[in-house]
């Protein structure tokens, strides 16, 4: 067994960033404090003299242009979850420990142990990558695409694992590159036994009995004998310490994930404008595609619901012409709907939901036939793209319709349906005009002419059409004209059998 | 010297007129004279073609539509970019153009048009794009969209007022579009690497400027117009009313 931990030290205050963080509305200070006092403040805060610990009216009279926010557990478990489905692609064993997934044996007992991370188990999955090293590159792109800070640790338990993470030093050395096994395993025991006490998030009461104990280091605990620390420390702590060395199992739960995907940010009111908006789709984006890879599957359509201050709510639906899970392309969608967006009010939050999921369809790409090669899904991307800026209306397929009435022998497409023609053939037609005008505009008569800017002279016909007698009458003469004023334009006019009017049905272009 | 000679004409803006002699056959248009006027035998591809047309209905889609119904039986796709009014589906269908190849996009103004085909043509989709733009478009546009068109193995049209031919463009063919009673008249303003200047006459289809049917005496439905005396109301015929405009018009 190998379990890697990952561990995210800032994340109480980077779930609160909107911006990237080399962008300059970064540099403002922001403080993350828990039951009034600093839990974590960034660089610009610390440069005006803020510290953890301190009282939060301490630290706003310290800094008063800081940005302070209240811990919030439920922003950063999501993240946690996102970071989660974005890890599934690398092992399906993901635990996800917070302190709320752990199996607490009564309600008022605190934790031994404060456990926010993820842990993987990896051996199983070491081939796929191509040894330890592959997998851990391949890790490392994953979670630098997410922006939050991170510290890895390697250990065969999973408990060793957490710990080391709190260690200075690195523990990936230890372990063979590529087959992932412990080089030297006296140093490993060595740099457990080094951790100091203090520094490890037990709870209170544990670390107020090491210091009165005199204990500073791991290693002094290991050493004692196990009855001795059962009965000072409690049973909890001895089967703790028992799962470290791996004595006693320590079951992880792994996740699974939800059938449907529904994440939601919220903000206070600093988001006016909706380019601000797209660092948390960003993340919101990020956070879907590493569900959709770990469940391989496919989306068609995307909804995103603003929630206004004001109390409003907007959506934008994005529909895609074939389902997929390309995050750039769900982002310039996402962009595009965006750019034509007026706020009216600030936004309180943002959710992504995402209902509409197919299973992948894994296409193969031909050996030898460079021309089908990918084409499809271009096309569909682009036409996606040209959607989300010109309406939906505004993109579509022609498909002939078997009917005689001429407006209602055709209609428009799905641009997502790939239609197959009819096979009738038309060749043996009347002439049909290729533009068709909608609806026919009627025209004057003019010394007994049909006129449409200019005398139209009539050359052929007529071809009659008649039909749908049992609702709205058809009963139509068709002729072929041309304009006399010298653009010799060709035009399908028809003259109402009904009303006797004259229209303009068509011309050929 | 020779060596910076040779590397200043193998840039590709550099046109040399000794290298036209053999160039790239073009698209044929399926029209034997228009072939035979153009040096590359045919439509030319990884450019613009321009046409330059006033009105609607002179068969300034018809010269085009035997190259684009190849592209769609190739299962090409062919875009329609604002085209002028709807195109029927029909009319295309008996041309030979597969309708489930054809996508039509409707924009209003000439920078979504224009931004429509950049995105269509940067994909590298083999594809025929068919564009009509009907206000005047700035040098550095149509500049745009010819580096864009580069790009496309396939057939990029433009279709323009008459009034461009004033202006320059970087399209590698120009032509200029009119109509007399029998036939639609190409006139070549301009060919990159090959002539311009000639004339071509394209019979319009015979179908259209030939009667295909004697003026029949036809009858005519008419449903009962009163509705309310009649409880049903039943079409009955009556004897066809030739009414004298009809009469004078068709001789």
């Amino acid at each position: 067994m190998l379990w890697l931990c990952l561990r995210f030290p800032l994340l109480p205050l980077e779930v609160f960033q909107l911006h990237p963080l080399e962008s300059e509305d970064g540099t403002e200070p922001v403080i993350v404090a828990d039951r009034q006092r600093v839990l974590l403040c960034n660089a610009p805060a610390r440069s005006k003299g803020v510290k953890p610990g301190v009282s939060l009216a301490t630290a706003r009279a310290l800094s008063p242009k800081s940005r302070c926010f209240e811990r919030d557990l439920q922003l950063e478990k999501q993240a946690l979850e996102s970071l989660a489905y974005s890890c599934y692609h690398l092992t399906p064993a993901v635990a996800l420990c917070t302190a709320d997934s752990q199996p607490e044996k009564s309600e008022k007992k605190t934790p031994l142990l404060a456990t926010d991370s993820l842990r993987l188990e990896i051996s199983g999955c070491l081939r796929l990558f191509k040894g330890l090293s592959g997998l851990l590159n391949t890790l490392k792109q994953t979670l630098v695409d997410h922006g939050y800070s991170y510290r890895t640790s390697l250990a065969p338990t999973p408990g060793t694992a957490f710990l080391l993470n709190y260690s200075n030093t690195d523990t990936i050395p230890l372990f063979d590159k590529i087959s992932g096994k412990l080089n030297h395993s006296q140093d490993f025991a060595r740099l457990l036994a080094a951790l100091p006490l203090s520094a490890l998030p037990y709870n209170r009461q544990l670390q107020k009995k090491f210091k009165a104990t005199g204990f500073c280091c791991l290693g002094d605990l290991l050493r004692l004998p196990h009855a001795a620390i059962g009965k000072r420390y409690g049973k909890d702590f001895l089967t703790h310490l028992q799962q470290l060395s791996g004595k006693t199992p320590d079951p992880q739960s792994a996740i699974t994930l939800p059938p449907r995907f529904d994440q939601s940010l919220s903000f206070d009111n600093t988001i006016t404008a909706a380019d601000m908006l797209v660092f948390p789709m960003q993340r919101l984006l990020r956070a879907l595609c590493g569900y959709l890879h770990g469940r391989r599957l496919h989306c068609s359509r995307i909804n995103w619901h603003l929630s206004l201050l004001d109390g409003g709510t907007e959506s934008i639906v994005l529909q895609l012409s074939q389902p997929q899970n390309q995050f750039a392309h769900f982002l310039a969608l996402s962009r595009l709907q965006l750019e034509g967006q007026k706020l009216k009010s600030p936004v309180a939050s943002l959710r992504l939901h995402v209902n509409h999921l197919y299973p992948a369809a894994e296409q193969s790409s031909d050996l030898f036939n460079h021309h089908s090669g990918g084409r499809e899904e271009d096309m569909a991307a682009v036409l996606d793209k040209l959607r989300a800026r010109l309406g939906p209306e505004a993109v579509y397929r022609l498909a002939p319709m078997d009917n005689h009435i001429p407006e209602q022998a055709w209609r428009k497409a799905d641009v997502d349906v790939s239609n197959s023609d009819s096979t009738g053939s038309h060749e043996h037609q009347p002439p049909r005009p290729l533009w068709l005008l909608q609806p026919p505009p009627p025209l004057r008569i003019v010394n007994h002419m049909p006129y449409w800017h200019g005398e139209l002279e009539i050359l052929n016909g007529p071809e009659r059409i008649e039909s749908c007698w049992w609702q709205q009458a058809i009963c139509r003469d068709y002729f072929v004209a041309r304009h006399r004023d010298g653009s010799n334009t060709l035009c399908w006019i028809y003259r109402d059998r009904l009303t006797n009017g004259w229209f303009l049905h068509g011309t050929f272009a | 010297m020779q060596k910076k000679l040779s590397t200043l004409l193998n840039r590709p803006d550099i046109w040399q007129g000794s290298t036209s002699s053999t160039p790239e056959p073009g698209l044929a248009t399926g029209y034997a004279a228009l072939d035979k006027a153009l040096h590359r035998h045919g439509w030319p591809t990884h450019a613009i073609v321009e046409l330059l047309c006033d009105h609607t209905g002179i068969g300034e889609l018809q010269i085009l539509l035997p190259a684009l119904a190849k592209y769609t039986q190739q299962q090409r796709q062919l875009v329609f970019i604002s085209p002028p009014h709807q195109p029927y589906a029909p009319a295309l269908h008996g041309a030979g153009v597969l309708t489930s190849q054809t996508v039509v996009i409707q924009a209003a103004s000439t920078d979504e048009r224009l931004w429509a085909a950049d995105q269509l043509l940067r994909t590298h989709i083999t594809s025929g794009v068919v564009i009509w733009l009907t206000s005047p478009v700035k040098h550095q546009q149509l500049r745009k969209l010819q580096l864009a068109a580069q790009a496309n193995k396939g057939l990029t049209v433009l279709l323009r007022p008459r009034f461009a031919a004033r202006e320059t463009s970087p399209a590698a063919l120009r032509i200029d579009l009119s109509a007399t009673t029998q036939t639609c008249v190409l006139h070549i303003l301009k060919q990159r690497g090959g002539l311009a200047g000639q004339i071509i006459k394209l019979k319009r289809p015979e179908t259209l400027i030939t009667p295909y049917m004697p003026v029949p005496d036809l009858p005519v439905h008419a449903p009962a117009r009163d509705a309310q005396t009649k409880n049903l109301a039943r079409p009955t015929l009556l004897p066809a009313d030739r009414s004298t405009d009809t009469d004078n018009v068709l001789h």
